[in-house]
C-alpha cells in the first residue's frame, strides 16, 4: 500500500468519530450560539424569534442573578479541584506503593466513581438530612454537635455538603489519572536522588512531580472544566437553594431555557459556560504544550 | 375529513357494547345521528399507534386504564412511556419533543401549571369537542378554567385533582386529650407545643408540623396556601394583589411556625419524599401533602404509624372556614403535531372518563375530577377517606394561570424563603415580590 493510499484509509476511519463530532456537538453549539442572538421565547414562539444582537448578552451582565451563579460556580469550581487534586494525589501515592492487599485498595478507591452521580448525590442527601440523616446521628452521638447542623438550609454548610459530595465522588477519577502519571516516572530518577541523599518530600517535589507536569496538568484541565459545568450533583442535593447560593451557572442556564422557556436568555447563558470552558481548555493547552517543548 | 368520518364512526360503533357504562359515552348518542350512515363500516378501522406520556410511579394506574381502552378500542395500540419523576424534567422532555414539532407524542398527561404556557405557544390540540357541555358539568367547576386556552377554547382535561390534605397522628392526639385534628394554624399550634413538651419529657423528639419547605414549586403551593387562607387574592383584573396585610399574615404565619420551633427542624430542606420519611417514621404530629400521602403512610411496609394516621383537610387561616389550598391536578393534553388526532382525542375522552377517574382513585388515591366518583360504592368502600377530601376538593384553588407561571412561582417561593427564614420581614417581603410579578404579568 503506498503512502497515499494510508493517508485516503486515515481520513476514511475519521469519518465516523468526524459525523458523530458535526451532528451531535458542532451542531448544536451552533444552534446555541445562534439562539442567543435572538429574542425567542416558548411562550410567543407561534410569532418566531426576533433578532435582537447582543441584547442577551447585554441583560445578562446586568443580571445579579447570573453573576451569584457565576460567583458560586467559581468558587466551587476552585476549592473543589483543588481538595480533588491535593487528596487525589495521597491515593496516588498510597496505591502506587506495593503492599498486600493492593489490588484491594485500588479497587475500593474507585468505587465512588462507578456511582452514577444521581444516585450518589440522593445517597448524600439522606445522609446530610437535618433531623433523620447519618451523619447528624453520628455527629450527636459522639458529642461533636448539640444541635443539628443545617446541611441543607445554611448557605455555607451547603456550600460544603456539595464540595464534600463532590470530592468524594471525583477522587478516584482523579487519583487514577495521576498513578498513570506516577508509573511514568522512571525508578533511575529516585534511585539518582536517593544515591544524592534527597529525602522522600524532596523526591516527591523536586523528581516526581516535575516528570508528571503534563498528567497533572491534563488531569486539573479535565476536572476544572467539569467541575464548572456541575448540575446534576447540585440538582438532587440542594436544588440550588438556600435562596439560590448553591446555584451553578448550568443550572441557571436550564432553568431560564427549559423552566421560564427563555430560550435566547437560556442559550445566552449556555455559550457563556461554553466559552470559559473553552477558556479554561485553552489556558491548560498553552501549559500543557510548553511543558512538553522543555 | 375522512379522520372525523373514522372517529364518528368508532364512537357510534362503541355505543353498542357500553350499555353498562354509559357514563363515559353520553356523547355517543350525538355521534349516532351525525353517521348513520356509517355504521356498517364499523369494523373498518386502520389500525392505529398511538404514544401516551404519563406519570411514574402511579401503583399500575395508567397501565390499566390503557389496557381496558385498548379492550375497547383493538385497533388503537397504546405506547406508554413514563416521564422522569421530576416534574421540571417532564417539562423538559415535552418542551423538546415540541419545540422541533415532532410528532412522537400524541397524548400526554399535564401539570396544572403547564396549559397556559403550551397553548400559548401552540402546541395543544383543540379538545373542546370531546365533551359537550352538559358532559363537562360533571367536572369540578374550579379546576376546568385551567385547561382553557386565552381565546375560551378547552385544550385540557382534568384527570384528577390535587389539593392540600392534613396528615395527622390519631393515638397523640387521643394521648393529650385534644378532640380531633386542628382546625385552624393557631389550633395546630398550640396543640404542637403540648404535645412536643410532653413527648419531649419523655424523651422522644417530634416536630409538631412537617411538609415541604425547600424552594421550589412544593414551597409555591403552601405559600399561596397560608395567603389565601388569611384572606389574600392573587390578582384582579390583571392587577397583582398580593401586596396585602393579609398575604403578609399567611407568609409571617410560616415564619412564626419555624421560629417556635413547631416545623422539622430541617424542612426548609424537604422536598414532599424527605417529609414523608420523617412522618412515617413517627417524627411528627402532622403533615401537609397531597392526599396520595396517605396511601404510603397507612401502608405498615414503609411507615411505622400506619394504624394511627388520620387525614383531613388543610388548617384555616381566619377561621376553621377559610381553609384553602393550590390545586395540583393534573390533566390531560394532546400534542397539536400528533398525527392522529382523532384517535387521540379518543384516549383523551378514555382517560378523563367516569372508569378512568375510578380506576385512578383506587390505584393510587387521586382524588377524582367528576363529582358523581365521590359517590360510587367503590370509592366508599375501599378509598372512605376520600369522602372527607371531597370538601377539600371544593375549596381547593387553582394557581395563577399565566404562560409565565415558572417565573411567577419563582418569585412565591424565593420571597417565601426570604420571609421564613427571617432575612426580610413579612410586610416588605410581599410589597417587593407583588412588584416583580406585576412586571412579569405585565408582559
Amino acid at each position: 500500500m503506498n503512502g497515499k493510499k494510508r493517508l485516503m484509509m486515515g481520513y476514511l476511519f475519521l469519518i465516523p468519530a468526524a459525523l458523530v463530532f458535526v451532528f451531535l456537538i458542532a451542531y448544536p453549539v451552533f444552534n446555541t450560539v445562534r439562539t442567543s442572538f435572538y429574542a425567542s421565547r416558548i411562550q410567543t414562539i407561534r410569532d418566531g424569534a426576533k433578532f435582537v444582537g447582543l441584547d442577551n448578552y447585554v441583560e445578562m451582565f446586568r443580571d445579579t442573578d447570573m453573576w451569584t451563579s457565576l460567583a458560586f460556580t467559581v468558587k466551587f469550581t476552585v476549592i473543589s479541584v483543588i481538595l480533588e487534586t491535593v487528596i487525589g494525589m495521597v491515593c496516588a501515592l498510597i496505591m502506587n506503593r506495593n503492599f498486600r492487599g493492593q489490588g484491594l485498595v485500588r479497587a475500593m478507591i474507585l468505587v465512588p466513581w462507578c456511582i452514577p452521580t444521581v444516585v450518589s448525590g440522593l445517597m448524600w442527601s439522606y445522609m446530610f438530612a437535618e433531623s433523620y440523616g447519618i451523619i447528624n446521628y453520628l455527629l450527636s452521638a459522639a458529642h461533636v454537635i448539640k444541635d443539628p447542623v443545617p446541611w441543607i438550609t445554611d448557605k455555607g454548610w451547603a456550600f460544603a455538603a456539595i464540595t464534600i459530595a463532590d470530592v468524594w465522588k471525583t477522587v478516584p477519577y482523579m487519583s487514577l489519572l495521576l498513578l498513570s502519571g506516577l508509573k511514568t516516572v522512571s525508578s533511575d530518577y529516585l534511585e539518582a536522588a536517593a544515591i544524592d541523599g534527597a529525602n522522600s518530600v524532596q523526591k516527591f517535589f523536586r523528581v516526581v512531580l516535575p516528570n508528571m507536569k503534563n498528567i497533572v496538568l491534563v488531569a486539573v484541565m479535565f476536572r476544572t472544566i467539569s467541575s464548572f459545568r456541575i448540575y446534576d450533583l447540585i440538582k438532587v442535593l440542594t436544588d440550588g437553594g438556600p435562596q439560590n447560593s448553591t446555584k451553578s451557572l448550568t443550572m441557571y442556564a436550564m432553568e431560564n431555557y427549559f423552566t421560564y422557556g427563555n430560550l435566547g436568555y437560556g442559550a445566552a447563558l449556555a455559550t457563556l459556560t461554553f466559552l470559559v470552558s473553552l477558556l479554561i481548555a485553552g489556558l491548560f493547552q498553552d501549559g500543557v504544550k510548553s511543558k512538553m517543548e522543555v | 375529513m375522512a379522520l372525523c368520518a373514522a372517529a364518528a364512526i368508532c364512537l357510534a360503533g362503541c355505543s353498542g357494547q357500553q350499555e353498562g357504562a354509559a357514563d363515559t359515552n353520553k356523547k355517543t348518542e350525538n355521534a349516532d345521528e351525525n353517521s348513520s350512515a356509517g355504521d356498517s363500516q364499523e369494523q373498518q378501522h386502520e389500525p392505529v399507534t398511538l404514544h401516551y406520556y404519563h406519570n411514574p410511579a402511579d401503583g399500575g394506574a395508567n397501565e390499566s386504564m390503557i389496557e381496558m381502552f385498548m379492550e375497547e378500542y383493538p385497533w388503537i395500540t397504546v405506547e406508554r412511556v413514563e416521564y422522569p419523576s421530576d416534574t421540571t424534567q417532564k417539562k423538559t422532555v415535552l418542551s423538546t419533543v415540541f419545540q422541533s414539532q415532532d410528532d412522537s407524542i400524541d397524548v400526554m398527561q399535564l401539570d396544572c401549571t403547564w396549559p397556559a404556557e403550551f397553548t400559548q405557544a401552540g402546541w395543544l390540540a383543540d379538545l373542546s369537542d370531546v365533551y359537550t357541555e352538559e358532559e363537562m358539568a360533571d367536572f369540578i367547576s374550579g379546576i376546568v378554567d385551567t385547561g382553557r386556552g386565552s381565546d375560551g377554547n378547552l385544550y385540557a382535561l382534568p384527570v384528577y385533582i390535587n389539593t392540600g390534605a392534613l396528615l395527622y397522628r390519631k393515638d397523640l392526639l387521643e394521648k393529650y386529650g385534644f378532640s380531633g385534628p386542628a382546625k385552624t394554624y393557631d389550633e395546630l399550634i398550640a396543640q404542637s407545643k403540648t404535645v412536643m413538651e410532653g413527648e419531649a419529657k419523655e424523651g422522644k423528639r417530634i416536630a409538631g408540623y412537617t411538609s415541604a419547605w425547600k424552594e421550589y414549586e412544593g414551597l409555591t403551593c403552601q405559600a399561596l396556601g397560608f395567603m389565601w387562607s388569611y384572606g389574600a387574592e392573587f390578582e384582579k383584573d390583571g392587577i397583582c394583589t398580593l401586596n396585602s396585610p393579609e398575604a403578609a399574615k399567611g407568609l409571617q404565619t410560616m415564619r412564626d411556625m419555624v421560629e417556635q420551633g413547631i416545623t422539622d427542624p430541617g424542612i426548609r430542606g424537604y422536598k414532599w419524599t424527605d417529609s414523608q420519611a420523617i412522618f412515617n417514621n413517627g417524627g411528627a404530629l402532622y403533615m401537609v401533602d397531597w392526599p396520595s400521602a396517605y396511601n404510603s403512610a397507612v401502608n405498615p411496609e414503609n411507615s411505622t404509624v400506619s394504624d394511627v394516621v388520620g387525614m383531613t383537610v388543610v388548617p384555616g387561616g381566619t377561621s376553621a372556614e377559610a381553609s384553602y389550598s393550590a390545586n395540583g391536578g393534573w390533566y390531560l393534553g394532546v400534542s397539536a403535531f400528533s398525527s392522529h388526532p382523532e384517535e387521540a382525542k379518543l384516549l383523551a375522552r378514555f382517560a378523563t372518563g367516569y372508569e378512568a377517574n375510578i380506576n385512578y382513585a383506587l390505584k393510587h388515591s387521586n382524588l377524582p375530577a367528576r363529582i358523581s366518583c365521590y359517590d360510587d360504592e367503590r370509592i366508599k368502600t375501599e378509598q372512605p377517606q376520600m369522602a372527607e377530601m371531597k370538601e377539600a376538593a371544593a375549596t381547593c384553588k387553582s394557581r395563577p394561570a399565566s404562560p409565565y407561571y415558572s417565573e411567577i412561582s419563582a418569585e412565591i417561593f424565593g420571597t417565601a424563603a426570604q420571609i421564613i427564614d427571617g432575612n426580610v420581614d413579612a410586610q416588605t417581603g410581599v410589597s417587593q415580590m407583588t412588584e416583580r410579578i406585576q412586571d412579569i404579568l405585565d408582559r
